[in-house]
């Protein structure tokens, strides 16, 4: 009787180990079943002050899991933000919005809309028939503040032109090296920076140096792995003499409060290859490397990236010389910390 | 140079021959032979003028085995395989084959080994040569071609797997508390490296048994599918640990004798140092245990069994030494492969797995293998077939006075988790088989008159609240066969056998990482009926002659293809000495 009972306990103890639960492979019902609105898109906070923290985030559900697409789009901004995911429930999970956009321009103080499309299969009558892109809800909420922004600012252009800043404008025709407000991929203005030089290759530069902002160097952390330089840029269309920028950014690793020319650091980046349309670049500190003439070379300094002794930025306008007007536009200038800047 | 070399073998071994009658037992000769004749014809499409309707071939072979025993505790066997083909001349299509090499013998009286090929088994859920599908219940007279390649290929009756390695037993006895400790422990290779991507893979685990007494024991199998580390290039190595305990205890009470008996355990699968393309490494760990038990009662006076038996199997039940099929899935088979005007591929049928080689494993390999719903959607994979639970019943009786004997089984199973849904598949499977021996129910009649009647109904069902959830797959299997006695070693053999299947079902499709990527919707609408007859004349008991003759049809309308079917004559002639 004994050793029957040691069986039972054996067989208990195996019985009572827990599987998961759940179903094995892909869902049938995403496949194949109905689909049903369980409950319509809801918005968690339809009146977002960002500045004051604030967040909203998107409430759905589904009859099965449905590869769906939230559309938030500004009403003056026309900025876009996309919240796509596949699940059956649309909740905090999935659709956390803090106010940034997908594509450039950000967000403005506005109102927007906001689409909700999904995409599914039906079995209808053994017949798989594919619905993309189905619009199935409509709504709208208000932003009274625009998301905040986290990192150093060295340039939004929204208040002029900084006299600290150095800008040098080479003498040639058209040159345009002033703030515009049209369609601004952030705020309201942004810097045209344009011109045909037909003697060399450098049409102007601005410089921002540290004392613009209250010290020799930026107040940036020593990491150049954390750092991250984000800047918009933009070609308009038509040109025929494409704009390269290029960054520069001067160490002044000897702490002396000044940047000295063969004996410190200058790490530098060309962007080529501008499209037309506003596009964010982001670049980490520690990728930079120095340049001669466009050609890597060894760093003069201590060989160290040190984004806490950076003390000057600049931005050299250059296009091919004799080619023609070349033009980049440019706004947001900003320095963010552990990750490039999400507009 | 392999003609050659077996040619001095077998110089060697009749050399040898002669100087062993002068010492009996040392060394001695058996072996099987073995003609096969047949003349099949296809039956497509009237309007067929593209392919061949008629084929005939055949063999004729000799499996020699030289046995040797140099002294009383060794013993070393060896068996050449010559075989031509029917067509064959002058040695022309004529092959020599080492078909075994073992050695066994007995160490201090108490440790037994064997080394080169060996049959191995352990339980049902650990290691294990599950018999394919069809194979059970199936009259004789279609299962002469199984029969033949069953021998060719080493399935032996008791579903052992021919191996290549090491095996040793032993046991301890004791004077108080316990009887016996029985000990068995093997290794073989499965894969050979080829010292660049794929390295050596083994298989190897053991039992141990603890008799308490006639009433009691339990034991522990362990066995270990893995690869070796070092013998090539590649750093992912697979491994499927299974451990388990089994027990059985009995007691007997006035007519009734009860017996309870059982195994459980768990496995692991899993790849050390696998990466998918983008680097990350996946160890693709699967595991589970499961539950097994049977509870038995004889009545002797009736001569009446019952048995009673529960499993759970969990989902991620990997055992590859178990769930190995013997039949590999294939959609197209060896012989006419291709019919009617248009050369369409010859979709497969119960012919092919009764008469197709080609169709048979000969090596444990790894993962869930494709199976054929039609003609197993429960047990595909044997007893060890994961993802199932429930109850199976089976009533025997044989009559006192051998007239007849019959067989019940019911077993009724779900899954433990859906396939893509919640809603699990309902089992249900109903066989029924019944020998009836005439002449002993007639006083004055001596001669064999041996009826079989058999039924199987297998059905597979989900029910839920879409449509598209709702499947329903049954299968249905009657056979009756008689065999008459004519006059003395001369039999007249008649069968009929037919296979309903319809019906779908969604079948899981599995990655290489064994996780379920997609299904494929299964349908059928099969039918297949086979009927035969024919004659064998019985020289002795290891001599048989036998005249066959055999029609076949198949169809299934799902597929869109003709039907077809086949006839066949086959004269086979079998010889063991």
């Amino acid at each position: 009787m004994k050793r029957l009972l040691y069986i039972l306990i054996l067989g208990v103890v195996f019985s009572s180990c827990e599987r998961e639960e759940g179903f094995e492979g892909p869902s049938l019902i995403d496949q194949f079943g109905d689909f049903n609105i369980v409950d319509s898109l809801q918005i968690s906070n339809a009146n977002i002050d960002f500045a004051d923290g604030e967040t909203s985030f998107f409430m759905a559900e589904f009859s099965k899991s449905v590869n769906w697409e939230i559309k938030i789009t500004g009403g003056i901004s026309g900025a876009v933000k996309i919240i796509s995911g596949s699940s059956r429930i649309i909740d905090e999970e999935n659709t956390s919005w803090d106010g940034s956009t997908t594509n450039l321009p950000m967000f403005k103080i506005e109102d927007c809309s906001v689409d909700l499309t999904v995409s599914y299969n039906i079995n209808a009558s053994d017949t798989i028939i594919s619905v993309a892109d189905s619009l199935i809800s409509v709504a709208s909420l208000s932003l009274t503040t625009t998301k905040v922004n986290n990192g150093l600012l060295l340039a939004d252009f929204e208040t002029g032109l900084d006299p600290n800043w150095n800008i040098f404008i080479q003498s040639g025709g058209n040159m345009s090296f002033n703030l515009v407000s049209n369609n601004s991929p952030q705020g309201n203005s942004y810097y045209d920076m344009g011109g045909n030089v037909d003697w060399d290759w450098l049409i102007g530069l601005t410089d921002f140096p540290a004392e613009a902002y209250g010290s020799s160097t930026f107040d940036l952390s020593d990491n150049g792995d954390k750092v991250y330089f984000n800047v918009m840029l933009n070609m308009p269309e038509g040109l025929d003499n494409p704009p390269i920028v290029l960054f520069q950014f001067r160490e002044d690793d000897n702490s002396n409060g000044v940047f000295e020319e063969g004996l410190e650091d200058m790490y530098a980046i060309e962007i080529r290859d501008l499209a037309p349309g506003w596009r964010l670049v982001s670049l980490k500190y520690s990728d930079l490397t120095s340049l001669n003439n466009g050609a890597p070379t060894d760093p003069e300094g201590n060989g160290i990236h040190n984004p806490d002794l950076l003390n000057k930025v600049s931005v050299l306008m250059l296009a091919q010389q004799g080619g023609g007007y070349s033009q980049t536009l440019m706004d947001y200038v900003i320095f963010t910390e552990d990750q490039p800047f999400n507009p | 140079m392999t003609k050659k070399i077996t040619v001095i073998a077998l110089l060697f071994i009749l050399s040898v021959s002669s100087y062993a009658q002068e010492n009996t037992k040392k060394f001695w000769l058996s072996g099987l032979s073995r003609g096969v004749y047949s003349l099949d014809e296809l039956k497509g499409e009237e309007t067929d003028t593209t392919s061949a309707s008629k084929a005939e071939y055949g063999h004729t072979l000799v499996d020699l085995s030289a046995n040797i025993r140099p002294n009383e505790h060794t013993y070393i066997r060896t068996t050449i395989r010559v075989r031509n083909d029917y067509g064959g001349f002058w040695g022309s299509g004529t092959t020599f084959d080492l078909r075994e090499l073992y050695l066994r013998g007995l160490i201090a009286n108490s440790v037994r080994y064997q080394v080169g090929d060996m049959d191995y088994k352990l339980s049902p859920f650990t290691f294990y040569n599950n018999n394919e599908d069809l194979y059970e219940n199936t009259l004789g007279i279609f299962n002469m071609y199984s029969e033949m390649m069953h021998y060719d290929y080493f399935f032996k009756g008791n579903n052992t797997w021919r191996q290549q390695g090491l095996a040793t037993d032993f046991s301890l006895s004791f004077k108080k508390g316990i009887e016996e400790l029985q000990f068995n422990l093997f290794t073989s290779r499965i894969n050979p490296s080829n010292f660049s991507t794929v390295s050596d893979r083994v298989f190897f685990g053991g039992n141990l048994t603890m008799v308490q007494s006639d009433q009691f024991s339990a034991g522990l199998n362990y066995i270990n599918l893995t690869d070796v580390a070092g013998t090539s290039n590649n750093l992912n190595y697979f491994k499927n640990p299974v451990l388990t305990g089994t027990y059985k205890a009995n007691a007997i009470q006035g007519d009734f004798k009860f017996q309870l008996d059982g195994e459980s355990g768990f496995s692991k699968s899993f790849t050390e140092n696998n990466e998918d393309p983008d680097n990350v490494v996946k160890e693709n760990l699967v595991e589970d245990y499961f539950n097994y038990s049977t509870f038995t009662t004889d009545y002797a006076p009736l001569n009446l069994k019952f048995t009673i038996a529960y499993r759970n199997v969990g989902q991620g039940f990997r055992s590859a030494g178990a769930q190995m099929r013997r039949l590999k899935f294939a959609t197209q088979g060896f012989m006419f492969n291709r019919y009617t005007n248009e050369q369409i591929v010859r979709p497969i049928g119960m012919w092919d797995i009764h008469n197709d080689p080609t169709l048979y494993n000969s090596q444990i390999q790894v993962g869930l293998a494709e199976f054929y719903p039609q003609y197993n959607n429960i047990d595909p994979y044997g007893l060890a077939t994961p993802n199932r639970k429930g109850l199976d019943f089976d009533l025997i009786h044989i009559d006192e006075q051998n007239r007849y004997s019959f067989s019940l089984q019911y077993g009724m199973l779900s899954e433990i988790v859906g396939l893509g849904v919640d809603d699990l598949k309902k089992f249900n499977t109903l066989s029924a088989n019944l020998d009836l021996n005439i002449e002993n129910m007639l006083p004055i009649y001596d001669k064999q008159i041996l009826i079989q009647l058999g039924y199987t109904n297998d059905q597979t069902k989900r029910t839920g609240d879409q449509d598209f959830i709702q499947t329903e797959l049954n299968t249905q299997r009657i056979y009756a066969g008689i065999t008459l006695e004519l006059t003395d070693k001369l039999y007249y053999l008649a069968g009929y056998e037919s296979i309903k299947a319809s019906g779908d079902d969604y079948l899981a499709n599995r990655d290489r990482n064994d996780v379920i990527d997609d299904f494929t919707l299964f349908e059928t609408e099969l039918s297949e009926k086979i009927i035969g007859m024919g004659l064998r004349y019985e020289f002795d008991d290891k001599n048989n002659l036998q005249i066959l003759w055999q029609d076949y049809n198949w169809s299934n309308s799902v597929l869109g293809t003709e039907d077809y079917g086949f006839d066949r004559l086959s004269v086979i002639y079998i010889m063991k000495f």
